[in-house]
Parts: structure tokens; C-alpha cells; sequence
């Protein structure tokens, strides 16, 4: 019976009892109503079951690298690299509970008429590798066509050596030319590159 | 987790936002002159049982129940939980309402026989909380900035205001002229604890970048002021217990905590015998937040696109270690929290009520017999409501019949329509036997079936002792 009805019925009855009864049985309706209240049909325990996976984008490191840098007093230099010590942001509890996946996405162009090798390289505390990528850089490879692209994937098996990245090196490793020329200190080219991070996080209730 | 569960449906079910729909208009509850101080409320003086004359909890939540979250249907709670939050938005807010009165009185007075003025005073606490969904927030925390490049991430959708606090008062309805009533309540607020973070900017929107992939904009302007917080975290990290800031509670509720002043303002007018328009303003006021005050505020922009490694064989200048360590300063700055302990003041939530009334059905010719002078004994009407929220105006729009079956009980039914509900419907007895008086007031009563179902829900009863005025004779 819905309440409506049961509304009705009342006010029928509440019009002909007398007093004491009409004052009776309208509590006896709403204490009725309010202790039959009931929650039905739901499952508290599920709250236990919250899976969240965000995904973040974040910006990494950028470089434009132009052909004199790799001319020191006339003579070619093999390579020049740079390297950040003491990085932090993955000793941060969030990514070392939650992060399950990361792909560092980099993008090169080279105007350069020189190939080069992009060495990007992972050491822990203590100076140990922990993972190393090499791409190849044809020369002049995007006057004919796009970025070149290259991703260092870390899965489930070996984001660890992600979290325990203290140092990362990056080398442009200059190879020599196949006819003999070399690069002198008034070349503008340039051998640029761009990156960004895509980090994916898991995060689940436990018991 | 558990905990968390309980919680969730204490403030999804347990408790329309400040709206006394009920109570407003119910003459002979003689609390209904704190919804309209120009009530006429016909008696010759009550007294209120202590701590038991008006009980009140209220509360709602917009766009979620507790069933939308844990319904036993099948559906993981996952997946529920990203409907709920897809449905939801930043005006989506869920808000809890507690009042106590720990004494009340009042009296009628005045030059005739029939005593049209009348005077009532009294303290009440009260506790009134309000959350809106920071649904941004929630968004960024569930997918990530990464399906959202371009998208601003706006800061402003965290807010959150909750405040305890006791209010001693003392109110005159006046009869102006044959037609028409005017009330006064003058308030004075003594806040025990307060904490409310309403006024947030700025955002976080990651683009496209010029010199990288991805550049990330930090525009960060975020405040929380709380009052009477302060000290019971210095105790509870010093004693590991709360005993000592429990009696010091008790104090702050008693004019010892931060003092505001405030007023209600209200009009009742006949318009014929059987037609009234009445309305009320409440809570006109404020607390200045002096005592025991602790804010926190984290300021600033950045733009942030990577780090740039400058390879030193060939340059002199930076290194990407220098960039790097600039990059994490810059960082450090942006969410750096400074603290504060400079007084702020906040503002009541303002109600407003109107109605207007149609009186029929007379039971009797004025004949200055029975408890009422009233002579009909049914009353149909619409009344408005609007409540000052921190984003807007929140209305409901209530129509009512209201029945006096003797002079020992009247009864009102309320159909409203607000934000938590189309179909709302309350139900509260008035009764009295010699100078006993009680009264239940409670809506959502269809949702009783199945609490879980309820967005909001709302309950208020008491004892008062009521007496006649002198020439009422039965």
C-alpha cells in the first residue's frame, strides 16, 4: 500500500475518532513510517573495491643543439652529453605505491647533415646502470620527413628501474661522416629534441 | 573503509537544505517564531523543556544517494562510481544541518485583553556544514591530465564550509495595526569551531607546448581559514586525547568563542479575513573570527615545459642539473603553504521565506472561546524558500494544507520541490494535553521505504509547556 493511501486513510480516520484515538493512531502513523524505514538492496563492502587509473602527461626535457656545439677549437667533438644527479620525484610514495607504467615519448629532428646516436641512460644511487636506449639519427632526417619518434617503454616488469632512477644522462654521440667532411663553428643546423612523460597509476583498496 | 562507508551515507541519507517547511507557518509550535518572528503565537507564555524543545537534523545530498553508489545490482562499484561522477557537477553538493535548543521561553504582553504582542528568547546550537563535489579535482585525481590537454582544470570547485557554534537570541512580534505584524530577532553568535574554504581560483590546464610537447600552466590560489581548530590539534599532538579542548568547547559555545552579531526580520499581513501574506528574512549577520584562528593559503604561477639540458663541453652558462634544481625550487615555491593567523569574518547563511496562506472552514463565530482565536480551522498555501549558499540562491517551493483538529491537535502536510527531490512530502503533528505540548515534524517520507534511495531527508520534534492566556476559557 502506498503512503498516499495510507495518508488518506488516515485523514478519514483522524476526522471520526475521537480524541484520544486521533491522537494515538497519527504518532502510531509517523513513529510507524519512521522506524519501518529500512535500507534495502545495498552492498557497504564494495566501498573495499575502488580501482583508480590515472593517467598523466608531464613535460621532460627539450634541447636545440646546433652544428658548432660540436666544434671545439676546429676539431669535432665525439659527443656531448648532460646529466641530471639526485632526482627525487620518484622516491615520492605516490609513484613508488602507485605507478605501474611509463612511456617517455621523444621526438628529434635533425637538420644536420651528420647522423648522430641519442643515448639516453638510467643509473641508480649508486652510479649502476639500470637501463639504456640508444636511437639512431639519420642525417638530415626530417628535411624529407617527419620528427623522427622513439619511445623508452617501462612495463610492470621493469618500472622498478624507473623508481630507482637517480641520474639520467643524455648524449648526442656524433658519428663520423662518410665523406670526410666535418662540421665547422660557423654551422647554424640544429639537432633538436622534445619529450614528454606519459605515467600511468593504479591505485586499489586493500582490506 | 567501513568507516568511510558510514560516513558516506551519514551525508548522502541522514540528512533539504535548511528549508523548515514544516515548522514555517505551524503557529502552534511555538519554535515556528525562528522561521518568522511576526508569528502570533496565541498563547499566554511557554517555557521550553530544556534540551528537548526543538530537536532538528537535516541534511541532503544533490545528484548522488547512497544507492547510486552501492546498489546490489550487479554493477562493480568502479563503474558506478564514474557514472556518479559523470553525472555530477561542481554546483552538485551535499550539506548536513544539526540544531539543539538548550532552553526557550516567551511571553505575550500587551495593553488589551487579548496580549497581541509577544516576546520569546532562548539559546540553541547548531552545526551546519555544507561540501560542494569538487569535481575537477575528482577528474584530475580519476583519468589524469593525459585525455585532458587543453582542458583548464579550475581550482574553484573546492568548497567546503562547516562551522559549530551556539546562538542566544531574544525576538518581539508586534501587532502594527488591525492587518499587520512585524518581528524582530536580535541574535548574538558565539562560534566554537569554523572552518570554510569558499573563495579558491585558478587552474591547471596542460597544452600544447612551443618549446616542448607539453607545456603545464600552475595558476594556484587556494585559503582555508578555520577558527577553534587550532587548539584542539595542539592537544590532541600533545596529550594524544581531546579532554581538556571538550570542556573548553563547552566554554566557546557559552559567549567564550568568537562572538558575531546578527538579526531576523519579519512581516505577517491579512490581506482579507481569509488570505494572509507572510514573509521572513533570517540570519542577517556575522561572526568575526578573532580567537584561536589558523589559515592556510598556497599562492602562485608557474609554467612549467620540461627542462633543457645545455650540454657544458660546448657552452658556458647552465647546466641541466641548474635547470633541473630551478625547475624544483620553482615547484617548491609554487606549493609552498604559507600559514596565517590573521582574523577573518564570515557571513551567516542568509535564509528567506514568504508565503501566502487561505484560511477556510470556520468551526466557530468569534467568540473569544477555545485555545485559538483563529476560527477556521484549515489553511492551504504556497510557501517560497531561499537559503544564501556559497555559489547561489538555493530555492523550494512548498504547497501545504495545514488542519487544526481540536484545540489538542493540528496536523500540516507539504509537498516540496527543490533541488534533492520532486517529490517531497512532510508530515507533523502538533498536540497538546493541559500545558504539555509536543510536536514531530519530518518530510521525505516517501523515501522512508528505502533510506539508501533518499538525496535527503529531515526530522524536528520537542516538548514545550505551553499556557493560555488569561481569557481563555474551555
Amino acid at each position: 500500500m502506498s503512503y498516499n493511501s495510507v495518508l488518506y486513510l488516515t485523514n478519514i480516520q483522524l476526522t471520526r475518532l475521537p480524541f484520544s484515538m486521533r491522537f494515538y493512531s497519527s504518532f502510531l502513523l509517523l513513529s510507524l513510517l519512521l522506524v519501518t524505514s529500512c535500507i534495502s538492496d545495498v552492498d557497504f563492502d564494495q566501498s573495499t573495491d575502488v580501482i583508480i587509473e590515472p593517467v598523466t602527461e608531464v613535460s621532460l626535457v627539450f634541447t636545440d643543439v646546433e652544428a658548432s656545439r660540436f666544434v671545439d677549437n676546429g676539431a669535432e667533438l665525439q659527443s656531448v652529453t648532460d646529466a641530471v644527479d639526485n632526482i627525487e620525484i620518484f622516491t615520492n610514495e605516490v609513484v613508488v605505491d602507485y605507478l605501474v607504467r611509463a612511456d617517455l615519448f621523444f621526438e628529434v629532428t635533425n637538420q644536420i647533415d651528420r647522423a648522430f646516436e641519442v643515448n639516453t641512460i638510467f643509473l641508480d644511487d649508486n652510479d649502476q646502470l639500470l637501463r639504456a636506449s640508444q636511437f639512431s639519427i639519420d642525417p638530415q632526417s626530417s628535411i624529407t620527413s617527419q620528427p623522427l619518434l622513439f619511445t623508452i617503454e617501462f612495463d610492470e616488469n621493469n618500472i622498478n628501474s624507473l623508481i630507482e632512477t637517480k641520474t639520467i644522462r643524455f648524449q648526442f654521440q656524433l658519428l663520423p661522416s662518410t665523406d670526410g667532411s666535418t662540421l665547422t663553428e660557423n654551422d647554424t643546423e640544429t639537432i633538436s629534441l622534445d619529450s614528454k612523460g606519459v605515467f600511468y597509476f593504479r591505485a586499489e583498496t586493500t582490506e | 573503509m567501513r568507516k568511510l562507508s558510514f560516513l558516506l551515507f551519514f551525508f548522502t541519507v541522514l540528512v533539504t537544505a535548511q528549508n523548515k517547511q514544516l515548522l514555517y507557518g505551524f503557529t502552534e509550535i511555538p519554535q515556528s517564531t525562528l522561521v518568522n518572528p511576526s508569528v502570533d503565537l496565541d498563547n499566554g507564555f511557554y517555557v521550553g523543556m530544556p534540551l528537548l524543545s526543538h530537536i532538528h537534523v537535516q541534511g541532503g545530498s544533490t545528484g548522488v544517494n547512497t544507492f547510486d553508489l552501492f546498489a546490489d545490482d550487479g554493477n562493480t562499484f568502479n563503474n558506478r562510481i564514474r557514472q556518479v561522477i559523470n553525472r555530477i557537477d561542481q554546483n552538485d553538493y551535499a550539506y548536513v544541518n544539526q540544531q539543539l535548543e538548550l532552553f526557550s521561553g516567551g511571553f505575550s504582553f500587551g495593553n488589551t485583553i487579548e496580549r497581541e504582542n509577544y516576546i520569546s528568547f532562548g539559546i540553541y546550537q547548531e552545526t551546519d556544514a555544507i561540501a560542494y563535489i569538487p569535481k575537477d579535482y575528482l577528474d584530475l585525481a580519476i583519468e589524469g591530465n593525459a585525455g585532458n590537454i587543453g582542458r583548464p582544470f579550475n581550482l574553484d570547485h573546492l568548497k567546503v564550509r562547516g562551522e559549530l557554534l551556539s546562538v542566544f537570541h531574544v525576538g518581539i512580534s508586534k501587532k502594527i495595526n488591525e492587518k499587520s505584524r512585524i518581528g524582530v530577532r536580535f541574535k548574538i553568535y558565539s562560534s566554537a569551531a569554523d572552518i570554510s574554504s569558499i573563495n579558491n581560483s585558478g587552474s591547471f590546464t596542460t597544452v600544447e607546448g612551443q618549446n616542448n610537447l607539453l607545456t603545464h600552466n600552475f595558476d594556484l590560489d587556494l585559503q582555508v581559514n578555520s577558527s577553534g581548530l587550532l587548539s584542539l590539534r595542539e592537544e590532541y599532538e600533545e596529550n594524544g586525547n581531546l579532554s581538556n579542548s571538550i570542556s573548553t568547547m563547552r566554554n566557546k559555545l557559552f559567549l567564550g568563542g568568537n562572538l558575531g552579531l546578527g538579526v531576523d526580520l519579519g512581516f505577517t499581513h491579512e490581506l482579507t479575513d481569509q488570505i494572509t501574506i507572510d514573509g521572513s528574512m533570517l540570519d542577517l549577520g556575522f561572526i568575526s573570527h578573532t580567537k584561536d584562528v589558523d589559515s592556510y593559503a598556497i599562492n602562485g604561477q608557474y609554467e612549467y615545459e620540461g627542462f633543457n639540458p645545455l650540454f657544458p663541453e660546448v657552452a658556458s652558462g647552465q647546466t641541466a642539473q641548474q635547470y633541473w634544481d630551478d625547475v624544483a625550487d620553482e615547484f617548491e615555491e609554487l606549493f609552498e603553504v604559507d600559514s596565517t593567523q590573521t582574523s577573518y569574518t564570515t557571513l551567516r547563511p542568509l535564509k528567506l521565506n514568504a508565503a501566502v496562506r487561505y484560511q477556510f472552514g470556520k468551526e466557530k463565530e468569534d467568540c473569544n472561546c477555545g485555545r485559538y482565536a483563529s476560527p477556521y480551522k484549515n489553511d492551504v498555501g504556497l510557501q517560497l524558500f531561499a537559503v544564501k549558499r556559497p555559489i547561489q540562491f538555493q530555492s523550494a517551493i512548498t504547497a501545504y494544507y495545514r488542519r487544526r483538529f481540536s484545540d489538542h491537535l493540528s496536523a500540516k502536510v507539504t509537498y516540496t520541490v527543490d533541488q534533492f527531490s520532486s517529490r517531497n512530502i512532510g508530515l507533523g503533528f502538533s498536540t497538546q494535553i493541559g500545558a504539555v505540548h509536543f510536536y514531530v515534524l519530518a518530510d521525505h517520507l516517501l523515501e522512508y521505504r528505502n533510506l539508501a534511495n533518499a538525496n535527503a531527508a529531515s526530522l524536528q520534534l520537542g516538548f514545550n509547556l505551553i499556557f493560555d492566556k488569561p481569557y481563555v476559557s474551555r
